[in-house]
């Protein structure tokens, strides 16, 4: 173990000496401020759809919306006024101000929440396309972290998953309200703008079936709760009074409930019903227009956050997740694996033939309750074999504990004590030449 | 309206076979109507359709047209032009 410590506490002094004189890059100063005072808390951001705006998850004054509901609830932190894509009327989910400004901001929380000391993960409340925005973003990259990995539970409502997911029946009535076929004006006002406002999302998203199907999907192990509304239609048909259901009137419920995934981290499916004739399916509380403020949808969406905390106190899975990679400072490289498992590989100094020497250990890992990470020694030893490399730096047994900081960076500490402390990059870090990656 | 249409649309409806009344509604209904299976007319009553009233929506989607039954009730159809036929997707009583 003496051999590696010189060269460690030298590495070191020298990391400590450049971190000091180095200045964080535009990238990490812009991302600091993204909420502040968020502490250890879970953000959740809200999106809402097409040809809506924040509105239609109301205020904390109004009792019965959506925010107030979350901000009810301890834990998390309401990222608010709610994302805002309100200008873009007919945009699709590419647009920079639709799903690239929403990677930034689920990234941007993430980092926050990493660097308050919280766990990283970002849920997500989204409304309609929304949902489709968020699926775009989380197959971006934002800073060389991919965003997926920066995603908690996701809460889709009325997403239309599988491209052009109304009925053309349905279509017809919207088209029947919005174009009418006398002089009288017809547009029928609902609780936010105008159903002809939703024809015309409509329209744009029908349009873009295809590329709803492209879409790449949520990652598999974020958690995803799929609420869908099931407006039963009554249709007048002379004497008699026919039924239709299975639809919000604008998206199937066959297409809002795909992508649900890990009930026991608050995902899961869920169906709200309701009725409604078909002239007046706007009165209805679980049509499409009117889910993000059904009390049924936000306690099912506040229901589906506790569970996420919970799953998350006593399922560490998403901490672990959060350090799986390569980590690298100068001589040092640490792999962590997702079974939990890992390796480090240190030069450390020359045999007495002349080559490097290198110190090896493999590691078993533990999340520890407050995020960081144990890194257990199982074994440890020296390349190459049989030239006279010295033995004996580490022992089975010896642990170390990693902690973030900040979005690329870990910092490592040792046990039992020694003076010296690594910061680790990742591969992003590294490849920038960040001066905590030392030389 | 073609006269075809309005052909179509009468005798469908007049029909006291469901699967004949089935023909004149909006496909998205079809099954919906079959599974249910009362008719929309009691056996007898024969519909008419006032072709002078019809009325084309300003995409040219949708459109009305009033009927009056042989049991003497006027309706407003309400239809969807679906591959050049305008069928009914509901109705209204007058």
């Amino acid at each position: 173990m003496n051999a590696s410590r010189p060269m460690r506490t030298f590495l070191t002094v020298v990391i400590v000496v450049v971190a000091t004189i180095s200045v964080a890059t535009p990238a990490q100063a812009s991302d600091a401020g993204c909420a502040p005072n968020i502490g250890k808390r879970i953000p959740v951001i809200l999106v809402h759809g097409l040809a809506s705006s924040p509105t239609v998850w109301g205020s904390e004054d109004n009792l019965s919306s959506m925010v107030h509901a979350l901000n009810e609830l301890s834990g998390i932190y309401v990222d608010l006024p709610a994302f805002d894509y309100s200008q873009i009327n007919k945009g699709w989910v590419d647009n920079p101000a639709i799903g690239p400004k929403l990677a930034q901001r689920i990234a941007c929380l993430a980092l926050s929440s990493r660097q308050a000391g919280g766990l990283g993960k970002v849920v997500i409340v989204a409304h309609s396309m929304g949902g489709l925005a968020a699926r775009y973003a989380g197959a971006q990259t934002v800073n060389g972290r991919k965003v997926a990995e920066d995603m908690g539970l996701v809460v889709t409502i009325g997403t239309p998953n599988l491209g052009s997911g109304w009925a053309n029946l349905f279509g017809v009535i919207l088209s029947s309200l919005c174009h009418p076929v006398t002089d009288k004006e017809n547009q029928v006002t609902v609780s936010n703008g105008t159903v002809c406002a939703y024809l015309d999302a409509l329209n744009g998203l029908q349009d873009r079936s295809q590329e709803i199907e492209e879409l790449p999907k949520l990652p598999s192990d974020v958690p995803v709760l799929a609420i869908a509304g099931d407006v039963t239609l009554t249709v007048p048909l002379f004497h008699i009074q026919l039924k239709d259901v299975k639809s919000d009137v604008i998206v199937s419920e066959k297409s809002a409930l795909q992508g649900q995934a890990h009930q026991d981290e608050g995902g899961g499916q869920m169906v709200v019903t309701c009725s409604a004739a078909v002239t007046t399916f706007w009165h209805a509380n679980c049509w499409h227009s009117a889910l993000p403020h059904n009390q049924t949808v936000e306690q099912a969406t506040v229901n589906a956050i506790k569970k996420y905390l919970a799953s998350i106190e006593f399922a560490p899975t998403a901490v672990f997740d959060s350090y799986i990679g390569a980590w690298h400072v100068h001589g040092y490289d640490l792999t962590i694996k997702s079974d939990r498992t890992g390796q480090d590989i240190w030069h450390d100094g020359f045999s007495p033939s002349g080559d490097w020497c290198n110190g090896n250990d493999s590691i078993t890992f533990t999340v520890m309750p407050d995020g960081s990470l144990v890194g257990t020694v199982e074994n440890s030893w020296y390349t190459p074999a049989n030239d006279g490399c010295s033995s004996g730096d580490w022992q089975p047994g010896d642990r170390f504990t990693l902690v973030h900081q900040g979005n690329h960076l870990l910092y490592q500490t040792w046990e039992p004590p020694v003076p010296d402390a690594n910061y680790l990059c990742d591969t992003y870090a590294a490849g920038q030449g960040w001066g905590q990656c030392g030389a | 309206m073609l006269a075809a249409n309005v052909k179509l649309l009468e005798q469908a409806l007049s029909s006291p076979d469901i699967k004949q009344q089935a023909k004149a509604l909006a496909t998205e209904l079809r099954d919906n109507f079959l599974a249910q299976g009362q008719p929309m007319l009691p056996p007898g009553v024969s519909v008419k359709l006032k072709t002078d009233t019809f009325l084309v929506s300003s995409d040219g989607d949708s459109g009305q047209i009033e009927a009056t039954t042989s049991d003497g009730q006027t309706y407003v159809l309400h239809l969807v032009l679906e591959n050049g036929t305008w069928l009914v997707f509901y109705t209204e009583a007058k």
